[in-house]
Parts: C-alpha cells; structure tokens; sequence
C-alpha cells in the first residue's frame, strides 16, 4: 500500500493555508482515504475550520530533571554540562532546577556520578484526532508559554509515521515561514503546494519559500489565493513562479463564501459547493489525484 | 525611558505588519524618537511596508551550535543516537552516525556519550542581522534566520540588543516590534520583558484562536496587552470576539474596518497611514494608537 504526503505550506502566515489543506482533504476524502495533519502547532485550525471537537490521544514529553536531595554530593557537574543553563547551585545546597529553560537534552542526567537525578518529565504539548467528513485528523499543539515547537512536531510526526500505512493520502498544513517545524514536514512530503497572495508581502515570502523547496528538490506548484483581489500584482507572482521550478499555477479567488464557512464551521465545498472557491479546490483536487495516480 | 512595544496575533496574516509599519510612523510624525525592529526573523517583512534609504550595517549571527561526527574515529557504537533526544542523529547506509544538522539543538549529548572523541560541537550561522536607515530616518533592526533553523528565540534576541542599545545611544523613546506568528520560540523571545503588547486580530473564529493563545503567552509573561480587531467588518463574528476579549480581559484599542486602501498602501510599499491618512482604515488606526498612548505604561 502506498501512502504519500503532499505538503501545503507558503511562507507568509495568513495566505490561506489551513483553508485549501482542509478543503483539499475534504473534496479527495470523496474517493480516497484521507489523513489531514495539521502541523502548524502553535496555532492548530484545521478542526475549527472543520467544525469538529477534537481528543486528546497523548501527552507531548521531555525529560526534565528531578535532584534527588539526599543522593545528590554537589559536585556540580551537571549545572557545568547544562547547556541552557536551567541548573543553578548556591554554595553548599542541591542545585535548583528551572524548568521553563530545560531542554530535556539529559546532559545532567548522563554526567551525574552519584546517581541523583532522574525523570519527572514535562508536558510540552498534546497530539489530538477527529474523524468527520469521511476523513481523519491528526494534530498537535503546544502548551502555552512553552517554546520547543520543533520537539513538537518531531512527536507529531514520528506518530503518523505509526498510522500513514492505513491511508492513501495525506494533506500536512504546515506552519508559516521556512523555520525548522516547516522543514520537518517538507522532509516527509512528495510535492509541496505553496499557498501565497497577490502581494509584495506574499511574493517576498514565496521567495523565500522557494530557497527553502529548491534546498529541498521537492517538486511544487503555485496556489495564488484570493487571485482578484484589488492592487493585486499577480502576474508578477506568476512570472516568478514560471520561472522558479513551479510546475502548475493555480487560482483561487477571494470568495465571502469561504470567511462564512469558516465562522460556521463547515469546509467551503460541503456548505458551498457552488462557490467560485470551492470549483477552483476541486481543480487542485483533480491535479492531486492525478499526481497520485502517476506517483 | 525606552517603551517597548511588540505587536502580535497568534494567527498569521491578519495584520501584524499593516499595524506595525502605521503605528512606527505615528510615532514618529507625533515627533517620537524610535527604534523599529522586526522579530519576525523567519519571514522578516516590515521592511517591505517601512521604506529603506540604505542598510548601515550587516552581521552574520553565528550562536547556534551543531555536532559534527569525525568518521576516522567513530566506532559505529552508536551511543549518539541512543542518548539524542531530537532525533537528530541517524544511521547512513555505511553504518556510521549522521546529524540531521536542521535537527540539531548542539546541546553536546553526544559529544557527552561518545566513548571515542569522534563528536565535535561547532559553530554555526543562525542567520543574518542587518541595521538598514528608513527614509524617514529611524533605523530598522532586522534579521533573516537560515533555512530550517531552529534557534529563532536566539536570533530574535541578537535582534532586540541591537535595537536596545540603538535605542541607548539615541536615547528613543521607543522600540516597535513586529512580532512573528504563532505563540512558540521567536515570540516568547520577543514578548519578554516588553512594555507592552498589542494582539491584532480579525473576527474569525480561528483568529480569536490564536489572539487568546498568545494573550495566554503574554500574561504568562506579565506583558500587559491590547487588542486591534481588524478587518472588523467582514463578519458578524466581530460581536464574539469583542465579548471574549472582554472575558479575558483585553481592552480593545480599536476597530480597523477592510479598506482596500490597505492592498494599495501595501502594493506601494508604504504605511497606510502615510500613504492615504483619510482613509476608513488610517482613521480607525489613528483612533487606536490615541488610545494605545492613553493605555501605555
């Protein structure tokens, strides 16, 4: 059984990714299994965008360190080998741990000679699923206040790496920019579809974007969103992307359609089939299947 | 004394930069002496809204650390990949231990664990930081993170002491930060220590979302915030936003209604605020940052 990963991503926050992932996911869950991932865990939309409640499956943890006060000899070895420096000791006493700073690396749990530390963990975050539309979800996202996003994906993807096997498809809704969560799901995916608008704020990102895929060698396509925008300066993003590897350029119009599918909870091509959005998420969704077909 | 105020959403693209780029202008023509930065170092924008004369200065931040494995002493115990606690090493065809230099946080592990010394911790560049003048004549602290870095909380502060001690020098009276999205490590990194937040967001649910994810992140911070609801007239949903707001107790700044004078400001690479003060959507700016100075600490 093969199962590949498409990647829609873009750059630029707010260009309408989470938007075509979850209605893309929804129009090819019409004829094939489809696993949604929403990947961008700082800020997850797609189970709101889908109007479903989601579960909690399991908790995102690292290591932090608990100083066994009796064992612990205060030689300070593991306050030396902290990289973040989460441990620090007064003259004479344990040292004391602060855990907001700890990486979970384990460094003081390595050094330590008189065996005085151990695990007693720390939530970063939760992996969460839904099933609706003939489709399943999966996500994470992170605990408020805390910063490591990349171990959050890191464990979001290692669990689709368990479950892929029982799906044909899955769409992965990154997050903005071209930092290392966004990385982490392009390395898992076959072709990316950049998601970007018509302006010099959305054509400066998808250049960025496109350092980053080129990096990569992962093959592309273009989804110019909200195309007819006033000031739009589409057909300089569509140069660009002519002449920066991009296979196909597709255009979804701005549509208010979508804005109340989103505040209603219901994906656009279910609650407004006949939405000039909706016909264009069909056409990407016939390219996909295609490229599936082909793959 | 310096004020620094970081604008930020939780959800990208609902106007952070618009918000960001006005608000540094109005500082400045209200004869405030400021320092504008952009701590969105992984898609730096600002300076596409604020126009620049010339950069003065460039830098190549180098304060990440990656392990490099020496094959002409490693013994294929793999020991690295036992103790790594980012996935960031994996085994090569040829059986040796490879980084996966995107994942490496360089905290030494296995340079810690390596019983034959075939681990070192290397240098590595983070990104680059570039001080440009305005046309206005402020400067502007940006920085560009490398592709698939991590260490953006890092960058961000290598970001926010330049335009600290640019603000020292000139003594302003003010840093203006345009905050990345998202509620993680570049926006803790900017969010703390600052005077004040602003959170922009737009009236959809998924928008709240993210505005109460980060105001979480804020007070988590002891940062006080304000809200601008942009965009506010696109939906109905506006009546539920300002009650959440209100339940969680961010008083909003201002309404900023959808003004294609926006999409033109932007296409001319100009603050709206400049570029066409009469618009809907620089009067309701205007009333936002009176109200913004009235609220300040």
């Amino acid at each position: 059984m093969k199962s590949i990963i498409i990647a829609v991503t873009g750059g630029k926050g707010g260009a309408g990714k989470s938007t075509i992932a979850v209605n893309l996911a929804v129009e090819l869950a019409n004829e094939m299994r489809v696993l949604l991932i929403d990947a961008d865990v700082d800020n997850p939309n797609d189970s709101t965008l889908l109007g479903v409640k989601t579960i909690k499956v399991s908790d995102i943890t690292s290591f932090a360190p608990e100083i066994d006060q009796f064992k612990c000899i205060r030689c300070g070895s593991c306050v030396k080998v902290c990289p973040e420096h989460a441990l620090v000791m007064r003259s004479g006493n344990p040292p004391i741990v602060f855990v907001d700073r700890c990486s979970g690396c384990r460094a003081c749990y390595i050094v330590c000679e008189a065996g005085a530390i151990s695990d007693r963990g720390k939530i970063l975050g939760e992996i969460f699923e839904a099933e609706t539309e003939g489709l399943k979800l999966i996500g994470a996202k992170i605990r408020i206040g805390e910063a490591r996003s990349p171990i959050v994906v890191k464990q979001l993807m290692n669990y689709v790496d368990g479950i892929i096997d029982g799906f044909e498809i899955a769409i992965i809704d990154t997050a903005p920019g071209i930092q290392n969560t966004v990385i982490q799901a392009l390395m898992k995916s076959k072709y990316a579809l950049v998601v970007t608008e018509p302006t010099p704020l959305g054509l400066y990102t998808l250049k960025l974007m496109t350092r980053a895929l080129e990096k990569l060698v992962l093959p592309r396509s273009l989804i110019i969103n909200r195309s007819n925008i006033p000031s739009s300066i589409k057909s300089e993003v569509e140069s660009y992307a002519k002449n920066f590897g991009f296979e196909e350029i597709f255009e979804v119009p701005y549509d208010e359609s979508f804005i109340a599918a989103s505040i209603e909870g219901r994906p656009a091509v279910k609650a407004y089939p006949l939405a000039a959005g909706s016909k264009a998420i069909r056409g990407i969704a016939e390219f996909i299947k295609q490229f599936f077909n082909e793959v | 004394m310096t004020r620094e105020i970081v604008v930020v959403s939780g959800k990208g693209g609902v106007g952070k930069t618009t918000v960001s780029a006005s608000l540094a202008y109005y500082l400045h023509s209200e004869g405030y002496s400021i320092v504008a930065s952009d701590a969105d170092v992984d898609t730096p924008s600002l300076k596409l809204l604020l126009p620049i004369k010339r950069d003065v200065y460039r830098e190549d931040i180098e304060i990440s650390t990656k392990a490099v494995i020496d094959e002409s002493k490693c013994t294929k115990c793999l020991k690295c990949l036992e103790y790594c606690s980012y996935g960031a090493i994996e085994v090569g065809l040829d059986g040796y231990p490879k980084v996966i230099r995107y994942m490496c946080e360089g905290c030494g592990v296995c340079k810690l664990v390596c019983p034959s010394g075939a681990v070192k911790l290397v240098k590595a560049k983070t990104g680059e930081l570039v001080i440009a003048e305005t046309k206005y004549g402020f400067p502007m602290v940006t920085a560009q993170l490398e592709v698939g870095e991590h260490n953006s909380g890092l960058l961000v502060g290598a970001v926010r002491n330049r335009a600290s001690n640019l603000s020292e020098e000139r003594s302003a009276d003010f840093i203006l930060t345009d905050g990345a999205p998202g509620i993680g490590c570049p926006v803790i990194a900017a969010l703390v220590g600052a005077s004040y937040t602003i959170i922009v967001v737009e009236p959809t649910p998924q928008s709240l979302q993210g505005a109460l994810r980060v105001k979480g992140v804020a007070d988590h911070f002891k940062v006080p915030s304000g809200a601008i609801i942009n965009k506010s007239n696109i939906s109905s949903y506006v009546n539920e936003v300002r009650r959440a707001l209100r339940a969680s107790g961010v008083d909003v700044l201002g309404e900023v209604p959808l003004d294609y004078e926006v999409l033109r400001a932007i296409a001319f690479r100009m603050p709206i605020l400049e570029f066409n003060r009469n618009s809907r959507a620089s009067r309701s700016l205007l009333v936002a940052f009176k109200n913004l100075m009235d609220v300040l600490p």
